[in-house]
């Protein structure tokens, strides 16, 4: 029944995505595509102005527009917040007094048609008193500089200290010290999908949200709070999710007020933001300009960090204090370092507003910290790679921070990449002109949660119910939301290798809070652990129930079976077997399997909290915070136009620690995908803002993604070393694989010319300058 | 999903109508592709009360070559319509360069060769390779026609020497001696889908038995504020023989009538060190190309 | 408002437009063909892509007159009988897929790629497709998808 080689039936195989043939056809419904009866449109007044109060709103001119069936402003809605962190939240759903940001929502109109409700947003008139606007931390930091938020001073959305073991004495016994400060800018999710809401009151009273939101659950929570309604009559439906990234996670003003809209015309109203919408008003990444000093042992060993954090938090608060102080706390847990000390400011600017990308602060960070080891392995004389090597995580090490590794594939990631990129062969190649373009190679580490853990909202869960119906085939309920990353295959790979089931056996209904069982939400790379393990135990719940049917079916012990391939079979004799359909629908009457044999259905059910993460210190921080890291390496070449500054990258090999694949091809795509992501962070991503503070370059034609023409070559290698505590073995990897990237391409490119680009993107312009600078292309 | 102001569309099926079409309209605006006219309408940018197709007038939709070889390139004419031609007529086949590099393949199976000089952005891609080619561009009016140069057509940023009453029917395009050499670069960010941070074409002609530069074009795209042609620069490469041409005498002269500006894309100092890169790399893949045995 | 005819998956549709409605508009809305996706409205990322009169193009920038009496294929139109098309299945074996936003814009340009040249090399491909973009896959998979069907045969 098995394959010699492996003792799974179904983990562990790159099989197809469970959703596929629903994407692949233009089946799978978007939230676009939904329709209900008499469903209106609802479009958004977004403010001009980067900053200001609003001194009056007149709407007479928008409600003649015909078609028009409500218009809302902030005196239509209660006091509430939008976010994720609803104890930090301060983002009106439509902005009361104040508008913070040109994109800011003022107003909203729902219609018979798009068309007549973008027309009436166009016939809103507001009046403004200008107010002045900071583009900078450092001129909303500034001595005398009006407060974006008035009960915020200095513009402080929030401040992070943290001190582990004591750098000043660190400092002192180093016998190198080195210090720089790098810079990475706001950097746009792109979701292929724009983010949507439809929102629809029934008969009752009671709300179905439909939502491309990653956390359904607390949407949920969050919706009863705002409308002070009672869970019971909130339903929240993720419709199928064209990517998330982690902008899905916190909530939006589009979500709030499809809600209102559709309250306040009794009909079903659907808002979807338009390209340019997202663009600039929907999450970004942080920016964030980071002094890093590190010292160092006269043989390399790694003694103390010091990190100082200026985040752009843009004017509303969303996850800027955590994604900053998730970003510091890395520095404790990439290499070996026994003090660490992590200062950050939160500064409130005029422009749109972060929030969680896949890395949460991790890319950032990782930037600077790995940017440096080179420039240290360099002033040492120390080859790159053994730098990393001496300072190298271990199983069993416990971080300065309380971090604990049950398994750790940091040497693999780091040995494995290097080998299968000829890092020793090639290294020696460094600089030797070729013509117009020189080559470099360039490595970079990434150390990051595989498994969610310390989260504001609670405790690091997730909870799922099995069905087995009549004919072996089995419903998995899950409240995790597929954003693409792949989560209802790799739930139900798990489910029907537990149950014995094929994976052709397995249905996936998820994130629907009606009827799927709770689920923190998507973000930390959690799901494959944390949502994995609830399967798991569901799973081995209904497998419990089949086994003891079968033992009175093939008479035997349960301990004498074995479940696999839609068979349940005796171990000893595997060819004395019985199928589970068979089991699960034994025939009451007629032949014809039942939903339920013997009268009493085949279920299971179970929650899952990990039992790993917390904090020993809340007040100092210090515990292990998650509870199953993962590390990686990547190396990239690279192609310098030594005349244009054009970088192209070539290769990337890419090694991950990812305890057990579940879908080996799935965590393959889970790695190109962040590695392209981490190009285009590296090279050419960026939004510019004219002086106005208004987004110049609000469409793709001007926002540079990588094209497929851009792509190199990506080797993926998966590194198993098995996890203690994830569902065979398995930690995630849905962000791990951004973080190094653009570190390994700003060390390939100082590799190739020598020099050190410590702020992103390193446009074709920017390493042009300075080649020019650096004495041009000799 | 985003709506255009309304208008009125007509696809008039000869030239009569089409201009009265025109006349009874206070601001129409041609469509022939679409991918700019649409997107611009979708951004406001641009309002009109009559779009008029002319797709429906078939004479504006074909590719020809007189007895004399010149060629005609009507004005519906798609940029892979012409793609594909070239590739059947490879002493055509310099084209290549300036289609190559424009947006996606959707978009060249819609964008028309004169859209993109019509729309006349600084940073059109057809413009400046077409100027090499000494090409010209008739305009109908009920009145008749006029023939005239690329130059004399585009007047400034977005601005053609059309009125709202005439239809731009055809590209003119001499025929190329042989022994001609000729390449358009463009220069952006990525590899594709960009809008040119500098665009540079070259025509070179040598003689057949000597090998002397017979006739030389250069036009720079993207750096003035409609494409142009540098005469000091084609003049140096003329008097250079046969030898080849000295770029940084080249490049100096060219870069003496650019004008590059900051923008959101590139910086002018940016484009400046393009321009020189771009000006080298040009004139020798098209001396290159006249030594690999045209 | 005006009448226009198409054909799309073989199937003929009259259909009541007004003059500023796209392509795309009225697949979507109108017909409730939701396959086709709208990702930017501008040209720019190619969800939108479907073959008319043989032609990949993208459907945001079409006025629905402009398609008058023409011939479209749309993603819905791929599968035969519950038959995938073999591009549907190399997508879907290669793992080509994730949120599969860009899906049927990535699937009806290949097939226009592949109808005029049934076997480009891995360059072409790459170019074929540079005007449709995917946030999720990093492209690898789907270049390996297509090659896979350029390959067959």
């Amino acid at each position: 029944m098995n394959n010699a080689s492996s003792p799974f039936h179904v983990v562990g195989k790159g099989v197809p995505r469970v959703d596929s043939i629903e994407k692949v056809t233009g089946q799978a419904s978007y939230l676009e595509d939904l329709l209900r009866p008499r469903l209106l449109h609802g479009a958004i007044l977004r403010s001009r102005i980067p900053h200001g109060r609003i001194l009056n709103i007149d709407t007479s001119r928008a409600t003649r527009v015909p078609g028009v069936r409500s218009i809302l402003t902030a005196k239509d809605f209660p006091k509430t917040f939008v976010g994720f962190q609803m104890s930090q939240a301060n983002k009106p759903p439509l902005a009361g007094s104040k508008v913070r940001y040109i994109g800011d929502e003022i107003a909203a109109v729902a219609a018979e048609s798009g068309e007549a409700a973008r027309e009436a947003c166009t016939l809103i008139d507001v009046d403004f008193d200008p107010l002045p606007a900071f583009f900078s931390v450092d001129d909303a930091l500034a001595e005398g500089a009006v407060l974006i938020h008035e009960d915020k001073p200095d513009n402080l959305s929030g401040v992070v200290h943290k001190d582990f073991g004591n750098v000043e004495d660190g400092f002192d016994a180093s016998h190198l010290v080195v210090e720089n400060t790098f810079q990475t800018t706001s950097v746009v999710h792109c979701c292929m999908e724009t983010r949507g809401a439809l929102a629809e009151f029934d008969s009752r009273g009671r709300l179905i949200l439909w939502s491309t939101t990653q956390f359904p659950h607390v949407l949920q929570e969050i919706m009863s709070r705002v409308l002070m309604m009672p869970l019971g009559m909130i339903r929240i439906i993720k419709a199928t999710i064209g990517g998330g990234f982690g902008s899905r996670q916190s909530m939006d003003s589009v979500d709030t007020v499809s809600v209102y809209l559709a309250k306040s015309t009794g009909r079903p109203v659907r808002l979807v933001k338009s390209r340019t919408e997202e663009f600039i008003s929907d999450r970004t990444r942080y920016p964030m300009s980071i002094t890093l000093k590190t010292g160092i042992s006269r043989e390399g060993k790694l003694i103390a960090r010091y990190v100082n954090i200026l985040t752009d938090n843009g004017a509303y608060n969303d996850q800027g204090l955590a994604v900053t102080t998730s970003a510091g706390s890395k520095l404790t847990g990439l290499y070996k370092v026994p003090n660490v000390r992590i200062d950050a400011k939160v500064v409130f600017t005029n422009k749109v507003w972060g929030g969680a990308f896949r890395g949460y602060g991790n890319p950032q960070i990782t930037f600077a910290v790995e940017s440096q080891m080179d420039d240290i392995a360099d002033r040492l004389g120390m080859d790159r790679l053994e730098l990393r090597l001496l300072n190298v995580n271990r199983v069993g090490d416990i971080t300065v921070a309380g971090s604990k590794f049950h398994t750790c594939g940091f040497v693999d990631c780091l040995e494995q990449s290097a080998s299968k990129a000829g890092w020793h062969k090639k290294i020696k190649k460094q600089g030797r002109p070729q013509g117009t373009k020189r080559y470099g190679i360039g490595m970079a580490s990434v150390f990051h949660t595989g498994g969610g853990g310390i989260s504001p909202h609670g405790g690091n869960f997730s909870s799922a119910f099995i069905k087995v119906q009549g004919d072996g085939t089995v419903d998995l309920l899950t409240g995790v939301p597929d954003v693409g990353q792949g989560s209802d295959t790799v739930l139900a790979q798990i489910a029907a290798e537990e149950l014995g089931v094929r994976i052709e056996d397995m249905r996936v209904h998820a994130g629907d809070t009606g009827i799927t069982p709770a689920t923190l939400g998507v973000r930390g790379s959690r799901e494959t652990f944390v949502a994995g393990n609830a399967v798991k135990l569901a799973a081995r719940s209904a497998r419990k129930k089949l086994l003891e049917r079968a033992v009175t079916m093939l008479k035997t012990d349960v301990d004498a079976l074995d479940c696999g391939d839609g068979f349940i079979c005796v171990k000893m004799s595997p060819k004395y077997r019985i199928s589970i359909a068979e089991v699960a629908g034994k025939p009451q009457f007629d032949g014809i399997a039942s939903a339920f044999p013997m009268g009493v259905p085949i279920v299971g059910s179970a929650c899952y909290t990990d039992p790993v993460s917390g904090f020993s210190d809340s007040a100092t921080g210090y515990g292990n915070i998650c509870p199953a890291w993962t590390y990686g390496a990547q190396v990239v070449e690279v192609e310098v136009d030594m005349e244009t500054g054009r970088v192209k990258v070539l290769r990337v090999v890419a090694a991950h620690d990812v305890g057990k694949a579940i879908n080996p091809k799935s965590v393959e795509g889970q790695i190109e995908g962040s590695v392209m992501q981490g190009i285009g962070m590296a090279l050419t991503e960026r939004l510019v803002w004219d002086d106005n503070g208004r987004v110049m370059n609000d469409q793709f034609a001007e926002y540079k993604l990588p094209l497929m023409p851009d792509t190199p070559e990506i080797i993926s290698i998966i590194v198993e070393p098995g996890d203690p505590h994830g569902p065979f073995g398995a930690k995630g990897i849905g962000e791990a694989a951004i973080v190094p990237t653009a570190a390994a391409v700003a060390n390939a490119i100082h590799d190739a010319t020598g020099i050190r680009f410590s702020e992103l993107p390193m446009t074709p312009e920017k390493v042009l300058r300075e080649i020019n600078l650096n004495g041009g292309n000799t | 999903m985003l709506t255009m102001s309304k208008f009125r569309y007509e696809k008039p099926g000869d030239l009569k109508r089409a201009f009265r079409y025109l006349s009874d309209s206070t601001s129409p605006k041609i469509l022939a592709g679409g991918t700019d006219l649409i997107v611009q309408m979708k951004r406001d940018l641009v309002q009109c009360d009559l779009v008029l197709d002319i797709k429906g007038l078939t004479s504006l939709t074909q590719i020809q070559e007189t007895d004399n070889g010149e060629l005609r390139v009507g004005a519906a004419v798609t940029l892979t319509q012409l793609e594909r031609w070239v590739k059947d007529h490879p002493e055509w086949s310099p084209l290549a360069s300036s289609i190559f590099g424009i947006g996606s393949q959707q978009i060249r199976n819609r964008a028309t060769v004169l859209g993109n000089i019509c729309r006349a952005s600084p940073a059109g891609d057809m413009a400046p390779l077409l100027m090499t080619f000494d090409a010209s561009v008739a305009v109908s009016s009920p009145q008749g026609n006029r023939i005239m140069a690329l130059d004399e057509f585009v007047i400034g940023p977005g601005q053609i020497a059309a009125t709202k009453d005439e239809i731009v029917t055809s590209l003119h395009i001499p025929a190329l001696p042989s022994h001609t050499g000729a390449v358009y670069i463009k220069h952006g960010i990525r590899s594709a889908m960009e809008v040119a941070i500098v665009g540079v074409a070259v025509r070179i002609g040598i003689d057949k038995k000597t090998s002397r530069v017979t006739e030389a074009r250069l036009a720079i795209g993207a750096v003035t504020a409609m494409p142009i042609r540098v005469p000091r620069a084609e003049e140096q490469i003329l008097n250079s023989g046969d030898a080849f041409p000295d770029l940084d005498v080249v490049s100096t002269l060219v870069l003496e009538m650019a004008k590059p500006i900051d923008d959101f894309r590139s910086s002018a100092v940016y484009r400046r060190d393009m321009i020189d890169v771009c000006v080298r790399r040009a004139v020798t893949q098209t001396w290159e190309q006249l030594r690999g045995g045209k | 408002m005006k009448t226009i005819k198409l054909k799309i998956n073989k199937e003929e549709y009259d259909i009541s437009v007004e003059q500023n409605w796209t392509l795309l508009y009225v697949l979507r809305e109108k017909l409730s063909l939701t396959g086709t996706k709208c990702g930017c409205e501008m040209g720019d990322c190619g969800a939108c892509t479907v073959i008319m009169n043989g032609e990949a193009v993208n459907s945001c920038l079409v006025l629905a007159m402009e398609a008058d009496g023409g011939c479209i294929e749309t993603i819905e139109g791929m599968a035969h009988n519950d038959q995938l098309a073999p591009l549907q299945s190399a997508f879907v074996e290669h793992g080509a897929i994730q949120c599969g936003f860009c899906t049927p814009g990535m699937i009806m340009t290949s097939k226009a790629l592949l109808d005029e040249n049934p076997h480009p090399n891995s360059e072409t491909i790459r170019y074929g497709l540079s005007g449709n973009i995917c946030r999720c896959t990093g492209y690898t998979k789907i270049i390996e998808a297509v090659k896979a069907v350029a390959e067959m045969e």
